[in-house]
């Protein structure tokens, strides 16, 4: 399908919206070129990372995956001072194909999914920095230049992370600021399968994730995970960056130093070796506030396009940015079909992610990243939470009141009072 | 554990030259330097007899986060070239 030196798609970014996005372009028969600057797909990537399946339906390109286990216990706690006061939920309910969620290693889930997208017939050129984008006159897009050289495409896909140089040289977004992010750090903890098991209370295969909020971000918005991989553990914390970068603010390392050090935390990744340490910026505003998704010639999927939903509880972006690789796949080769690549032709994909169920979680979702950002999430409820937990599981001195009587008094003295009551309506929004 | 230690768990494979550069005479002018506390390798240090900002790009994440926080546009950073930098065999 080639015309002269020109490919139908290139992709920039191996990771997983672009090898989605490949995958299916080459089951349309449309030819695919993807470049990735590591020297091999996932070199350059980092996740938290539990990838949920299911808004995938049979994405066959995952068959056989090597995911590393299949969660099927789940806590949030929420820490003050010594006291923690969790959350838990562990269900084989949790492991049932339509809502299972595994977790997962980038370097391998990605390397492993560019050796199928080179098995259907795509190319995947690693070691391959691009450097920008080729535009004609009218600003249409019309390839990239990677190391120097032009390559000229049919439709180009930018899949090139959070900080898609793509999507900017397109004139699609304007340089990011640090409120439309997070950084998250990530500490890799080798640790032998049948300790993991032991310390989670896991059944063989089966996974933890673990979500930590309040003083552990030393008050800061986000939170700290603790997620367990087949013989390894992936501990992080997410803080949001404006908050990050305010004077006040303890430094990234430092962060994730102190969590080691919480007993709760220090348990868990006793013994444990590091083998890796890693950063990466998160998207954290409305997807619909982070750019535009569509130009001449020119497509923005997974990250680049800001597809990540904070729901508080579970954060999800890895199926979002497979959801939207699959849905500009099949936009871009029905606008090749019409040899139309125009940008009106392309917003066919906006279209199909709009209608998408991921699309509609998009959209009842846009507020809820705000929402989490308010600090009385970190900084007030784990106190309150912690007080009233004090009282209700102990006898004092005095008489015991009824639990509904202590619940009471807790909630209408430090929640239902004016001021907090608008923080309390904002959650609806989660 | 100090991060250096942390960052010689990573494989690098270094570029030959920095992809990070500095204006010194825009970075001057602020006072704040919020790329000191914020880089995840704390990869940025001042030199004191010269004022001059330093930063070790070959321990670079390439998470940009320095570049999002600079306040003076002091940063001109790009990814290092194809194959070189950070190098994650886990992710």
């Amino acid at each position: 399908m080639a015309e002269g030196d020109r490919v139908d798609v290139v992709i920039v970014g191996a990771g997983l919206a672009g090898l989605a996005c490949a995958w299916t372009l080459l089951g349309h028969g449309v030819e695919v070129l993807v470049l990735e600057r590591g020297d091999q797909a996932g070199a350059k990537n980092l996740s938290g990372g539990r990838l949920y399946h299911g808004p995938l339906e049979s994405l066959e390109l995952l068959d056989g995956a090597p995911y590393e286990r299949v969660v099927t216990r789940e806590s949030i706690a929420l820490v003050a001072g010594g006291a923690v006061t969790q959350v838990s939920f562990a269900s084989d309910r949790l492991a049932e194909p339509e809502r299972r969620s595994s977790t997962v290693l980038r370097a391998r889930l990605d390397a492993w999914l560019a050796d199928r997208v080179s098995g259907a017939g795509g190319v995947v050129a690693t070691g391959t920095l691009v450097d920008g984008l080729v535009r004609d006159d009218g600003g249409t897009v019309r390839g990239v230049v990677a190391q120097g050289e032009e390559i000229l495409a049919r439709v180009v896909v930018a899949a090139d992370g959070a900080l898609s140089a793509m999507a900017r040289h397109g004139g699609l977004r304007s340089e990011l600021e640090p409120s439309q992010l997070a950084l998250g750090i990530k500490a890799l903890y080798s640790l032998d399968a049948g300790k993991i098991e032991d310390r989670f209370c896991l059944a063989p295969g089966e996974g933890a994730a673990e979500l930590v909020v309040g003083e552990i971000t030393s008050g800061l918005p986000g939170g700290a995970f603790l997620y367990t991989n087949r013989d390894s553990l992936s501990l992080g914390v997410v803080v949001r960056l404006d908050a990050l970068a305010s004077d006040a603010a303890a430094s990234p390392p430092d962060l994730l130093h102190a969590i080691e050090q919480r007993p709760e935390i220090a348990r868990r990744i006793a013994g444990a070796e590091l083998v890796e340490y890693g950063a990466h910026l998160v998207p954290e505003a409305a997807p619909d506030r982070f750019g535009r998704r569509v130009a001449d010639g020119l497509v923005v999927v997974g990250d680049a396009a800001g597809l990540v939903i904070n729901h508080g509880i579970t954060v999800r972006g890895m199926d979002l940015a497979l959801v939207s690789g699959v849905l500009a796949g099949q936009a871009i080769a029905q606008a090749l079909e019409q040899d139309d690549a125009s940008r009106a032709a392309l917003s066919r994909y906006d279209d199909l992610l709009r209608d998408s169920t991921v699309g509609q979680d998009i959209g009842r979702f846009a507020g809820s990243a705000e929402t989490l950002s308010r600090s009385w999430l970190t900084r007030d409820l784990p106190a309150i939470a912690a007080d009233m937990a004090a009282e209700l599981y102990s006898f004092g001195p005095g008489p015991k009141e009824r639990l509904s009587t202590t619940a009471w008094r807790h909630l209408r003295r430090r929640v239902l009072r004016l001021g907090m009551l608008g923080e309390l309506l904002r959650l609806r929004r989660l | 554990m100090k991060v250096d230690e942390r960052l010689a768990r990573d494989a690098f494979r270094p570029d030959d030259q920095s992809h990070i550069a500095i204006d010194q005479v825009a970075c001057a002018r602020c006072e704040r330097r919020p790329c000191v506390r914020v880089c995840p390798g704390q990869l940025y240090a001042l030199v004191e007899e010269t004022d001059e900002m330093r930063v070790e790009h070959t321990g670079c994440l390439e998470c940009g986060t320095c570049m999002i926080v600079c306040p003076g546009g002091a940063l001109r950073w790009r990814y290092p070239g194809g194959g070189a930098g950070i190098r994650y065999r886990f992710g």
